[in-house]
C-alpha cells in the first residue's frame, strides 16, 4: 500500500473516532443502565475488530501457505498484532463496563469475555512464536498453521463456555445484546465504522513497517559478505607502461 | 501412499518413541512426580480444610493433569533434533503418519500420568465416591487424547526454537482451555446426577477438530527448504 | 460515578490508540534512520 494512501485512511479514521465519539455522547441513556451502557460503543467494535484481525491472520497464512507471498504473511502478522491491540481494549473496556453493572469486573459465566480472553492470550503466544524464529521462511510457514489452529479455537471456546453459562444460569444483570433504540444503534454503527477505518490504518502502517524492516535485514545481510572476487582488481597498465 | 503403508509408518514411529521413552523415562520418572508434588503443593496453597479439599479435589487433578501433563506431550525426547527430522523427510515418511505415531505414544503416557495421579489426588483431597464414576475413566482417556493432540501439534510448531521450553506451554494452555472446562464440567455434572453428554461430546467434537487440522498442516508444516 | 466512569472508558480506549501510533511511528522512524546510516 502507498504511503499516500495511508495518509488518507489515518485522516479518515481520525474524523471517523471523532464522528463516533459525538454520536456516542449524544445518544440518549439507556433504560436500566444508565450512562454506563454507552461504554458498549468501544467495546463492541474493539471485539468485533479483534475477531475481523485474526481472520485476517488466517487468511493471510492459508494465502502464504498457497502461495508463498511475504506480503501475505506480513499482512498476517501485522494484523495480528493490531487484533491483540483490540483484544486487549475489548477486554479492558468489558471490565470497565462489567464493574458498575455486576460488581465485579469479571463474570464466569460470560461466554464473550471468555472467549475474548482465551483469545487474547493464544495471539500473543502468535506473536512470541514469531519472535522466535530468525528465518522469514520457517517463521511464516509455522506462523501460519498456528494461525489456523488459534483461529478454530475461538468456536470450541465459545461454545463450550455458552453451554457452560446455559447450564449454570450466569448473572442476573444480563448485558442488553442489541439495543433496540434505532439512535443507539446508529452511534454503535458509526463506532463500529470508525474502528474499522483505524484497523485498516494501523494493519496498513504495520505491514509497511514489517516490510522496511525486512528490507533493512536483507540489505544489512548482504553487505556483509564481501562480494566474491572483490580482492581482485584490474591491472594498472597506466603505471607499468608510464614514464620510465 | 497407501492406507497400509500409513498405518505401518504410524506404528513404526510410536514404537521408535516409546522406546526412547522407555530408556530416558522423562514422563515418568520426571513429570510424574512432578505432578504429584504439584498436587501436594496445593492444599498448603489453598488451605488443608477437608471439605474444602474433598470439593476441589477432582477439579484439582484436571488441573494438574493439564498443566503439568502438557510437559509429557511436547517432551525433549519426543523433540527430533534438526539432522533427525531431516533423516525422516529424507527417508519419506509420511508428516502426517510422525504426526499419529507422536500423538498415540504420548496418549499412552498421558493415560499413564493420570493413572498414576489418580490414587494420589483420592489420598490426598479425599473426594468421596461421585455417582457414576466410571463415565470418568472415559474423561480421562479424551482429555489425555486431546491434551496430548494440542501438544504434539505445538510441538511441532515449535520444534528446534531455543524458546521451545516456555513457548509451548503458552501455546497449549489456553487452547486445551474447552478440554479442562468439559472434563471439570462432567464431574460436576455426576455429583449433582445430570447428564454428561453435551460435554462428552465436546471432549469429542474438539478432539477430532484438533486431529484433522494436525493431519492436514503436517506436509505443510515439514520444512521443504533449508 | 457514573459518567466520569465512562470518561475514563473512553480515555483508555482513545489513549491507547493514541499509544500503538507512538509506538509504530517511532519504530518506523528508528528504521529510517538506520536506512541512512
Amino acid at each position: 500500500m502507498r504511503k499516500r494512501s495511508l495518509i488518507v485512511i489515518n485522516l479518515l479514521a481520525v474524523l471517523a473516532i471523532g464522528t463516533g465519539f459525538t454520536f456516542a455522547v449524544l445518544a440518549p441513556s439507556e433504560r436500566t443502565q444508565g450512562d454506563f451502557a454507552k461504554i458498549m460503543f468501544v467495546h463492541v467494535p474493539s471485539a468485533w475488530l479483534a475477531f475481523l484481525a485474526f481472520g485476517v491472520t488466517l487468511v493471510g497464512g492459508v494465502v502464504w501457505l498457497v502461495k508463498k507471498s511475504p506480503l501475505a504473511d506480513r499482512i498476517a502478522a501485522s494484523s495480528a498484532e493490531v487484533g491483540v491491540f483490540f483484544t486487549g481494549l475489548a477486554l479492558v473496556t468489558g471490565m470497565i463496563w462489567g464493574y458498575p453493572v455486576w460488581g465485579t469486573f469479571w463474570d464466569w459465566g460470560d461466554a464473550r469475555m471468555m472467549s475474548t480472553a482465551i483469545m487474547f492470550f493464544v495471539y500473543v503466544g502468535y506473536l512470541a512464536l514469531r519472535r522466535s524464529i530468525p528465518d522469514p521462511e520457517m517463521r511464516a510457514r509455522r506462523s501460519a498453521v498456528l494461525g489456523i489452529i488459534a483461529f478454530v479455537q475461538v468456536p470450541l471456546v465459545y461454545f463450550s463456555v455458552t453451554l457452560f453459562r446455559t447450564l449454570h444460569q450466569g448473572t442476573t444483570v444480563v448485558r442488553p445484546d442489541a439495543p433496540i433504540d434505532p439512535e443507539f444503534l446508529r452511534a454503535l454503527m458509526i463506532n463500529l465504522g470508525a474502528f474499522t477505518l483505524v484497523y485498516l490504518a494501523f494493519t496498513g502502517w504495520r505491514t509497511r513497517l514489517a516490510r522496511l524492516e525486512d528490507e533493512l535485514e536483507e540489505a544489512e545481510a548482504v553487505s556483509d559478505f564481501e562480494i566474491a572476487g572483490s580482492g581482485i582488481t584490474a591491472p594498472r597498465l597506466g603505471e607499468v607502461t608510464g614514464d620510465v | 501412499m497407501n492406507g497400509q503403508t500409513f498405518w505401518r509408518q504410524v506404528k513404526e514411529i510410536a514404537r521408535k518413541d516409546l522406546l526412547i521413552e522407555g530408556r530416558a523415562g522423562e514422563a515418568l520418572f520426571i513429570t510424574i512426580p512432578f505432578g504429584a508434588v504439584a498436587l501436594m503443593l496445593i492444599p498448603l496453597a489453598i488451605g488443608t480444610d477437608k471439605p474444602l479439599l474433598a470439593q476441589v479435589g477432582p477439579g484439582m487433578f484436571l488441573a494438574v493433569a493439564l498443566l503439568f501433563g502438557m510437559l509429557v506431550a511436547f517432551r525433549q525426547t519426543a523433540a527430533d533434533s534438526t539432522p533427525q527430522r531431516e533423516l525422516l523427510t529424507l527417508l519419506g515418511t509420511d508428516p502426517a503418519a510422525q504426526f499419529v505415531g507422536r500423538m498415540a505414544t504420548s496418549t499412552l503416557l498421558l493415560l499413564i500420568f493420570e493413572a498414576v495421579l489418580a490414587p494420589v489426588t483420592i489420598i490426598l483431597y479425599n473426594p468421596g465416591r461421585i455417582p457414576g464414576w466410571p463415565w470418568l475413566l472415559l474423561v480421562m482417556f479424551l482429555l489425555a487424547l486431546g491434551l496430548s493432540l494440542v501438544g504434539t501439534l505445538a510441538g511441532s510448531v515449535t520444534a528446534g526454537l531455543r524458546t521451545r521450553n516456555t513457548l509451548t506451554p503458552l501455546l497449549v494452555a489456553p487452547l486445551s482451555m474447552p478440554l479442562l472446562l468439559a472434563s471439570a464440567q462432567v464431574v460436576e455434572a455426576l455429583r449433582e446426577e445430570a447428564s454428561i453428554l453435551l460435554w462428552i461430546a465436546l471432549l469429542a467434537t474438539m478432539n477430532l477438530a484438533i486431529a484433522v487440522i494436525g493431519v492436514l498442516t503436517a506436509r505443510p508444516l515439514e520444512e521443504s527448504s533449508r | 460515578m457514573s459518567e466520569g466512569w465512562v470518561v475514563f472508558g473512553y480515555s483508555v480506549v482513545y489513549g491507547f490508540m493514541i499509544l500503538y501510533t507512538l509506538y509504530l511511528f517511532g519504530r518506523t522512524r528508528k528504521i529510517n534512520r538506520r536506512k541512512e546510516g
